[in-house]
């Protein structure tokens, strides 16, 4: 799935809750990296393990 | 240009000239300006017509960009004063194009100056432009999912986005 698009980071308002993340794959596809100001930035397991 | 049009039909309302300009019109190579006319006609009655209805558009689009199409009726109008050959009409007809183009010049002088004196000051970037520009700059560029980029991708270099929306499945990100 983070082939498909390669994208290097995913960033979500933390306020809100994509249906996306509600997902079970979501918490092994993607991993916190980083927060910023009212945003989650999200990085593809895949990346980090490369 | 109406007081013309009717001093013009006062004048030419002999049979004559009725039977030529009935002539005129049935003429096949008339066609194209009788069009332009119905049009430019049409144009600006819808100003006048469809759109006064004061609960929707309380304000007359006279002045608005709506009015746009009046300016075909315009053209003719002055075409018309232009081609008369008594003296103060076509004298009339250049006033109007010199004065309307310098009063629209000035206007538009005076808006570009109050909008640029108005400007606000450029605004601090966003933290999270500055760290996309950042890891982008370290990265050599990179590929970015984020809600509505529109609001920022224009700040940021090197940064390309992929959109997601409210309903995007785990498997389109």
């Amino acid at each position: 799935m983070v082939k498909r698009f390669n994208i290097s980071y995913l960033v979500v308002p933390a306020r809100s809750t994509f249906p996306f993340q509600r997902s079970k794959a979501f918490a092994s596809a993607f991993k916190l990296h980083h927060t910023l100001s009212r945003l989650r930035i999200y990085i593809p397991v895949k990346a980090t393990t490369q | 240009m109406l007081p013309l049009l009717v001093i013009s039909a006062v004048r030419y309302r002999s049979r004559r000239h009725i039977r030529f300009a009935w002539k005129w019109l049935r003429r096949r190579q008339s066609v194209p300006l009788v069009y332009f006319i119905v049009f430019a006609l049409g144009g600006f009655l819808s100003i006048h017509l469809l759109h006064m209805d004061t609960k929707l558009y309380p304000e007359w689009y006279f002045g608005q960009r709506h009015s746009l199409v009046c300016m075909f009726l315009f053209f003719l109008a002055l075409v018309f004063l232009f081609r008369q050959r008594r003296f103060p009409w076509p004298l009339i007809a250049a006033a109007l194009v010199f004065t309307g183009s310098y009063r629209g010049w000035v206007q538009l002088d005076a808006r570009s100056t109050k909008a640029e004196k108005a400007r606000p000051p450029k605004p601090k970037p966003a933290p999270l432009v500055t760290w996309l520009n950042t890891e982008a700059a370290k990265h050599g560029g990179m590929v970015v999912a984020l809600r509505q980029p529109q609001l920022l991708a224009y700040q940021t270099r090197g940064v390309g986005y992929h959109w997601y929306y409210r309903r995007t499945k785990l498997h389109d990100i």
